[in-house]
């Protein structure tokens, strides 16, 4: 992206604190994805942004669908999914892997409300300990940053 | 071993005389048939008494048949049962891509809720583990945070 900036939104900072934030946690494996949800919320608020709507759904395959009526809403200026996703050694997570982060996509290049893949997909849960603090908050805040310096 | 149990969330916002539909796969039918008994069952039980199934031979008929049914406008919530087991082909691995693409496509066109409830697993051990009422569950807790968006 190299479009003309014009000074505005070089960082986090310069985000306006009054944008609405949704977030849509996945239940499955709720002792880990609540951890994440709080310590992502938690970054949020430091951040000083205080309109966040949290909703919560039975699995992660069920993201992509709300996630779009979420959009379609033109309430929200930033979502971000949380899911984890440990995957044993199953076929069916296989499919179900393919399919959520196939779903996001499509979405995210049909609408341009800013969504990120916060889904973590691990194949034991020694690995998704080791991921409680992943700053997906950050992570979009900063895209946000970027559609606005670019586009606005 | 899939110890992961499904609880109940407050479901009080959705009304007891919504409309719920199964798609049910018959292939493996010993399997999907007690998935359905159980789910409904469940239903049953929480107060949910208008429900009605519908069977397709296979997996694979599972996306076209709900794609009927969410063209009717007529149900609330539509929970998709089918139980897919590897044999010696790679049969498995295509009818288990396209099934879980066809229900994600349509999780993302229709604002009906859908649960997707196909077990595509490696033996029957790990079908067997998994005949749990979590479908109805997961579709109950769903149609509630659904319900969130709708009303704002």
């Amino acid at each position: 992206m190299s479009r003309k900036s014009k000074g505005k939104y070089e960082s986090i900072t310069d985000i306006p604190r009054d944008i609405k934030i949704g977030l849509v946690i996945s239940d499955y494996h709720k002792q880990y994805t609540s951890q994440i949800e709080e310590f992502n919320v938690n970054y949020l608020k430091e951040q000083g942004f205080k309109d966040i709507e949290v909703f919560h759904l039975p699995g992660s395959f069920e993201i992509p669908s709300f996630v779009s009526e979420l959009v379609d809403t033109e309430d929200y200026d930033l979502i971000i999914p949380i899911g984890v996703i440990i995957k044993l050694n199953l076929p069916h997570y296989d499919y179900i892997c393919a399919e959520i982060f196939r779903g996001l996509m499509d979405i995210s290049i049909d609408d341009e409300t800013p969504i990120i893949p916060g889904i973590i997909v691990c194949e034991n849960e020694k690995q998704v300990k080791k991921l409680l603090n992943e700053n997906y908050a950050e992570y979009g805040l900063n895209f946000l940053k970027e559609i606005l310096r670019t586009f606005d | 071993m899939s110890t992961y149990e499904q609880t109940l969330k407050d479901i009080t916002n959705i009304p007891k005389k919504i409309k719920i539909a199964f798609v049910v796969a018959e292939f493996n039918k010993e399997y999907t048939s007690q998935l359905e008994l159980l789910n409904i069952g469940y239903l049953n039980k929480q107060g949910f008494k208008n429900v009605e199934s519908y069977y397709v031979p296979g997996a694979f008929e599972i996306p076209g048949a709900t794609k009927r049914l969410l063209a009717t406008e007529e149900f609330d919530l539509i929970i998709t049962l089918g139980a897919v087991i590897r044999g010696e082909t790679p049969h498995f691995d295509y009818v288990c891509n396209e099934t879980s693409r066809g229900i994600m496509n349509l999780t993302l066109e229709y604002e009906t809720p859908i649960i997707f409830g196909v077990l595509t697993c490696n033996t029957e051990e790990q079908v067997k583990e998994r005949i749990k009422p979590n479908y109805a569950i997961s579709g109950l807790n769903l149609l509630s945070e659904m319900y969130k968006i709708f009303s704002m």
